[in-house]
């Protein structure tokens, strides 16, 4: 099928961003320099378990830096994409336009 | 996950942050307006002659005033759904660094200027234009908040001496400055309403990227 996609171009994309949630996040993060978890909280609409969880997992890969701190008695989470964040997200970006000008146009059905 | 709408779904959570991110420090917004209006003051003072020793105060207390409010403003009014600091590229970093020297510089030169000229200095007047620089670093981060902060606290040293801008000369300029300060302000502030609209449709949309 000429114009399709190679099979490597699907395995080249990076698993940790192919995932609706933590590219959520990321794509917040890119935009600012640091960010408020209660923001991240109310944009992506994500549950606090569910988000805390993604993030564990970006900080784990160097993709993001958590500060936790208080701002008088109530707890504070901060959040930062780093150097590398910003790097692996450019690059998803490519691998992703690169795989859909792959695709080819399927003929309208009659 | 359709890559198509993922694409666009990034690109619109990446601007809606970068938006809101202004708000934090470059985006004056009310404050802009506030600012505007004190300039404002500051010129139809010059108009009546000089003032007396309560609208003196006044005027003293006019940046700390508009620092406060700008402050108060950003925090809990336009980002009030979190806080999103702003991320300033290397150009805009040297153009900030630029105008802070040239404001240090001028104020070094008026400072010098009327060091031997004036009797009537006090330390108020000399603490006041030395503000200037300090808090170019530290808040005015933008052309337009710079204009504003110098305004107010060149008029705070002025004021340190009794006196006021003279409604004619350079303070005249004081007058399409402040206008253009309101104006700025405004429309950033109906830039932030078209932005909290936005937020609200994507958060309708759900999160299913």
């Amino acid at each position: 099928m000429s114009g399709a996609p190679e099979p490597g171009s699907f395995l080249q994309i990076d698993r940790l961003l192919h995932e609706p949630a933590r590219l959520l996040i990321l794509s917040i993060l890119v935009g600012a320099e640091s960010v408020e978890f209660r923001f991240v909280e109310q944009i992506s609409g994500l549950s606090k378990g569910n988000l805390s969880s993604h993030m564990s997992k970006l900080e784990a890969a160097g993709l993001i830096a958590i500060s936790k701190s208080f701002r008088g008695k109530h707890p504070l989470t901060t959040l930062r994409i780093t150097p590398l964040g910003r790097q692996s997200l450019s690059a998803y970006r490519v691998q992703l336009e690169k795989l859909v000008s792959n695709i080819p146009q399927t003929p309208p059905a009659d | 996950m359709n890559p198509i709408d993922t694409q666009g779904r990034i690109a619109e959570l990446e601007a809606i942050t970068r938006e809101y991110s202004r708000y934090e420090s470059s985006a004056g917004g009310l404050s802009a307006v506030l600012g505007g209006a004190f300039c404002l003051f500051s010129f139809a003072l010059g108009l009546v002659g000089l003032p007396t020793p309560i609208l003196l105060v006044a005027l003293a207390s006019l940046p700390i005033l508009w620092l406060c409010s700008r402050h108060l403003l950003s925090r809990h009014y336009y980002q009030r759904c979190g806080q999103v600091v702003e991320h300033i590229d290397a150009s805009r970093q040297r153009t900030q660094r630029a105008l802070t020297l040239g404001v240090g510089v001028l104020v070094i030169i008026i400072a010098f200027g009327t060091w031997t000229d004036r009797g009537d200095t006090s330390a108020l007047y000399y603490t006041a234009l030395l503000l200037i620089p300090l808090a170019a670093l530290l808040w005015l981060r933008t052309p337009i908040d710079l204009v504003i902060g110098t305004v107010l606290l060149c008029q705070t040293a002025l004021a340190a001496t009794g006196r006021s801008f003279a409604a004619l000369g350079p303070a005249t300029l004081l007058l399409p400055a402040a206008l253009l300060m309101i104006a700025t302000g405004w429309r950033d502030h109906r830039k932030f309403i078209r932005l909290q609209r936005r937020m609200r449709a994507l958060t309708s949309t759900g999160s299913d990227v």
